[in-house]
């Protein structure tokens, strides 16, 4: 059975109780990349989808078929039933070999076709159309002129274009995905704050250190994080041009320096300093570099968010004895208590609709993924994840997927998770733990 | 409440102090004007190296950091809690207040407070909690020792003291480890 799951995509009609199987798997094929899985079984509601593999001439890379690429994306966004390859009754590469009903036959409500023609020097011409399948009329169809090294991001951005076509915002493919790797050696750890694909593949070092690098949160503008470092032996948060390399210290203050969350508008972070004596939440304003208290209170107060609109933060407090998740006005007001279920709320994060609220949650079987729906009095938190050792969860763009470090055996890795609970996906592995998470709010390529 | 308790360890600690003492110590007047907060003990080779995705320019800057601590004593260096907890136990302020006493002869140590959590939870919220495990302590030593002598530094749950995830490890990893 190992062997038989040792293939790039794993997809089965899982149970929450096959779950503890396929820890034992990821443990052993650690090298498994790009690993979709579906976690419920019958009541599946994604649109379903055919994804014909391209036709290419003169490129023999696998990892560059786009159909491969574009299938995996859809799947892991939840919002997809993409009916493997299979059962499809023919392979078309271009609209006029298209038979419709060969599609309507297998219950497909969309299909995507596409080519690469080699151009020579190093450039592939990829086509792909978007059709619907019962009105036989093409949605949307396009053209890219690539290397081959920037195939995949050409998948990328077709898979965008159909997430946007059906379900009518933006995808969150063509982003990427900020994070911290840790490799350990007789020498001590290496710490590296990488940005990679979506997918977790093209990783790429922005800061080396072999200091511990946490809480990594993009500029509205993705041109710059701000994070934690502990070098120096004291908590710092500084600001990184991503392009440049460039970085600043913004602190000095005493104490902690730690949780910095870039507000909606990039002119300021909320972070949490502990220099009145106790840790408390601030808003930095990054022009002026002053910071105005938030809270006020004996307890640890940390991890401030931001709602979308700028006018609320939601943070972890530990004034009800146990970590919970609270909100209060930017401008200052008493705290609210937004969770009450469970006994570990932390690391709280806000939907990009306003409407929720994620969050890591312990309610007597691990931390989890934890949802909380703003506006819900009795304070529920719904587990979302599955294999209790989650931390740092965030957000994508649109709203339908959240990225998140997860333990795997002894292994921490990223995995993406659908916001309906129905499809998890690991990002690529190389080495190391990977932690700390964070999608970028727009695409680099823009 | 807590401080009525403080000096009445006081006086248990002082026993224990006159007790460590009985056995031939090493004072710290061999490095009295060291300031651990800026110590010079520099980490060779250790630096954070950014660098751009754009032009792949890449910058680096020598940090200075680390850790200074003589044997003066054989009082225990580290201290531990309970889970989510920043509560000084009794047997804790016993070995502060010995401490306190050690820090208030010699006023040339300066001390550095290092709070540390276990690995469960999220580490941004370990790294508060190691503050304040730190901050109980401070504010325990404060009543003896001036806190312009006091450092505190958080490594949250980022450099346990045992790499195992049971609760026999959890707990020797709920710490604050005493520095001079």
């Amino acid at each position: 059975m190992a062997r038989q799951t040792q293939q790039r995509h794993v997809r089965q009609g899982l149970t929450w109780c096959l779950a503890l199987v396929l820890s034992i798997f990821w443990v052993e094929s650690v090298v498994a990349q790009d690993v979709t899985i579906e976690v419920t079984g019958g009541a599946y509601s994604g649109i379903p989808i055919s994804v014909v593999p391209f036709s290419i001439n003169g490129l023999s890379d696998p990892n560059h078929q786009p159909a491969d690429i574009i299938e995996s994306n859809l799947r892991a966004s939840g919002r997809f039933d993409v009916i493997p390859e299979k059962q499809h009754l023919s392979r078309p590469d271009a609209l006029s070999e298209v038979n419709f009903r060969d599609w309507r036959l297998i219950k497909s409500e969309a299909l995507v076709i596409g080519n690469i023609v080699n151009l020579g020097n190093d450039r592939y011409e990829v086509r792909f159309r978007l059709l619907d399948v019962f009105s036989e009329a093409q949605l949307v169809g396009k053209k890219f002129v690539v290397p081959a090294n920037n195939m995949r991001q050409a998948a990328h951005q077709i898979s965008d274009a159909i997430y946007e076509q059906m379900i009518g915002r933006p995808g969150d493919f063509d982003k990427a995905i900020a994070f911290v790797n840790v490799r350990s050696t007789e020498e001590g750890k290496t710490y590296r704050l990488q940005i990679a694909d979506s997918d977790g593949w093209n990783p790429k070092t922005i800061l080396e250190s072999p200091y511990a690098i946490l809480s990594p949160s993009w500029s509205p503008d993705a041109s710059r994080i701000a994070y934690v470092s502990l070098e120096d032996s004291k908590t710092r948060i500084f600001i990184q041009n991503v392009w440049t390399g460039e970085r600043t210290a913004i602190n000095g203050f005493e104490g902690l320096n730690t949780a910095p969350s870039w507000s909606p508008d990039g002119s300021r972070l909320a972070l949490t300093l502990s220099r009145d004596g106790n840790p408390e939440i601030y808003v930095y304003d990054i022009t002026t570099k002053k910071a105005k208290r938030i809270t006020r209170h004996t307890a640890i107060d940390t991890e401030a968010a931001w709602s979308p609109d700028g006018d609320t933060l939601i943070f972890t407090s530990g004034r009800a004895g146990r970590p919970h998740i609270y909100s209060v006005p930017v401008d200052g007001g008493r705290p609210k208590r937004l969770t009450r279920g469970g006994n570990y709320n932390a690391g709280p994060t806000f939907s990009p609709d306003g409407r929720h609220v994620a969050m890591i949650t312990n309610q007597g079987n691990g931390y989890k993924i934890g949802l909380y729906s703003i506006g819900d009095v009795s304070g529920t938190v719904t587990e979302l994840s599955t294999a209790g050792g989650e931390e740092f969860v965030r957000f994508s763009s649109s709203g339908d997927m959240l990225v998140f470090a997860t333990t795997i055996g002894s292994q921490s890795r990223l995995s993406t998770i659908s916001i309906n609970g129905q499809v998890q996906r690991f990002l690529k592995y190389e080495d190391g733990a990977y932690r700390e998470p964070a999608w970028s709010p727009i695409s680099l390529n823009q | 409440m807590r401080l009525n308790n403080i000096h009445l360890t006081l006086v248990l600690a002082s026993a224990l102090f006159i007790t460590a003492c009985s056995t031939p110590q090493k004072p710290a007047e061999e490095e009295p004007s060291t300031a651990v907060a800026e110590t010079e003990v520099s980490v060779d080779d250790k630096s954070a190296t950014t660098e751009g995705l754009g032009s792949g320019e890449s910058g680096s800057s020598d940090l200075e950091g680390g850790q200074s601590s003589d044997e003066v004593t054989n009082i225990p260096r580290v201290v531990y809690f309970e889970y989510d907890s920043s509560d000084v136990s009794q047997e804790v302020q016993s070995i502060i207040a010995a401490h306190a006493v050690i820090l208030s002869q010699n006023p040339g140590l300066n001390i550095v407070l290092e709070g540390h959590a276990d690995e469960r939870g999220t580490r941004e919220y370990n790294l508060a909690l190691g503050q304040e495990r730190a901050q109980a302590i401070a504010e325990l030593l404060q009543i003896n020792v001036n806190p312009n002598r006091i450092q505190l530094v958080s490594y949250g749950e980022e450099e346990p003291a045992v790499l195992e995830s049971n609760e026999e490890a959890w707990a020797r990893n709920r710490r604050v480890e005493i520095l001079y």
